[in-house]
């Protein structure tokens, strides 16, 4: 709101196809033409569109060399929002210290071919974090940004896999030296349940 | 003696609500509207349950000037459609608007999310035309049914000062004003605003 509206005039004619009744609102999106071989599109996070169980195992301290992991339950639920171009999950987690309310926030651009992910957790509810930026490769979306942890630079990695009609992996894991060594601190494992 | 004035039927109202509605039981509006009658709401004041009201599908009619911070006075006017759903337990909300401006669709996601400590929302902006940016926040709260939210922004490289307003609030139709300010606050020029008008609940 604060932009003025641009145009991309594919986009603007695929859309506009839409809404004079030419085409669904899927094939709108799919004219929309990849930026680059191997480059995503509106269709990656089509998989993760629904409601899931989650399994959460957590590591407890983080870039600390800590081996324990807290284990928890929570549910997810996905949809898609501006016809495609972004989705939003909703998650609840029931964490050992209590209940933690949270939404991802993925946006297409088609420019670049990849994705950006927000986070925003009811625990710092004015905090979104730069988003993770990425795109899918042989299955296997890899998601990255450079942040702080504690004051310390890092990289933050999320990472979605095993990616199957009614199951997924998502993983987080941080980098104090540029990306040579990674440490996992989150895995959560997604069953489907509608 | 059940006069919609009184506190505590306000307050019980406000219970039956956030229960019915998480429930899903009652339209939020139904709720009201049987209650009170007319267009009796609870106008928000400043709590998590601020946007309930808001919860729906809307028609909008949008006017944005045409340049922005230079004496312009032209506006240009579009459509659009809003839907408007609760998250986060109901301590945030999230829209998915489509506008129709005159050379094209424009896209866009607000979200708002609620500090229980300071009492204020914080609402975000993810331009579908900039899918790789969100703005820093509007900052504010409802106050006598009103709500006002701030931030510090550049426009064309200079520091401004970002107000969001909403205003006008009733069961079916409310308004949305933008304004920025070049001055640290001193004087304003909205150049958007938006009217709604309930289409679903």
């Amino acid at each position: 709101m604060r932009h003025d509206p641009e145009r991309r005039k594919i986009m603007r004619l695929s859309l506009l196809a839409t809404a004079a009744g030419l085409l669904p609102l899927g094939d709108a999106l799919a004219a929309v033409p990849e930026a680059a071989p191997g480059a995503g599109n509106t269709h990656d996070f089509d998989f993760f569109v629904g409601s899931w169980s989650v399994k959460h195992r957590r590591l407890k301290q983080r870039l600390v060399g800590s081996r324990e992991w807290q284990e928890f339950d929570g549910t997810c639920r996905c949809w898609s929002l501006l016809g495609g171009l972004a989705n939003v999950n909703e998650r609840i987690a029931y964490r050992p210290d209590g209940t933690s309310h949270g939404l991802g926030l993925r946006a297409f651009d088609a420019k670049s071919g990849t994705w950006a992910d927000w986070n925003l957790s009811s625990k710092e509810p004015h905090k979104i974090d730069v988003p993770i930026i990425g795109r899918f490769e042989n299955g296997v979306g890899t998601f990255l940004s450079d942040d702080t942890h504690e004051g310390v630079p890092i990289k933050v990695r999320g990472m979605f896999s095993k990616i199957a009609p009614t199951s997924a992996q998502w993983e987080q894991a941080f980098s104090t030296d540029g990306g040579g060594t990674w440490e996992t601190n989150w895995v959560m494992n997604y069953t489907r349940t509608a | 003696m059940d006069t919609p004035d009184s506190p505590l039927r306000r307050q019980i109202l406000r219970d039956a609500l956030a229960g019915a509605s998480a429930l899903t039981l009652l339209p939020i509006a139904d709720a009201f509207a049987s209650s009170t009658g007319g267009d009796g709401i609870r106008l928000p004041t400043g709590d998590v349950h601020d946007f309930d009201i808001f919860v729906g599908r809307w028609r909008t009619q949008q006017r944005r000037l045409k340049e922005r911070l230079v004496g312009s006075t032209e506006w240009i006017e579009f459509e659009g459609v809003q839907d408007f759903r609760l998250l986060l337990g109901g301590a945030g909300n999230m829209t998915d608007n489509l506008f129709q401006l005159p050379d094209g669709p424009y896209r866009g996601v607000t979200v708002r999310a609620f500090d229980p400590k300071t009492k204020s929302w914080a609402i975000w902006w993810l331009d579908g035309n900039r899918p790789h940016k969100i703005d820093v926040p509007v900052i504010g709260r409802f106050e006598n049914g009103s709500g006002a939210f701030y931030a510090d922004d550049k426009f064309d490289g200079k520091p401004i000062k970002v107000r969001f307003l909403w205003k006008d609030i009733k069961a079916d139709s409310r308004r949305w004003e933008q304004a920025f300010s070049p001055d640290g606050g001193k004087t304003w020029e909205t150049n958007w605003t938006g009217d709604f008008f309930r289409i679903a609940q």
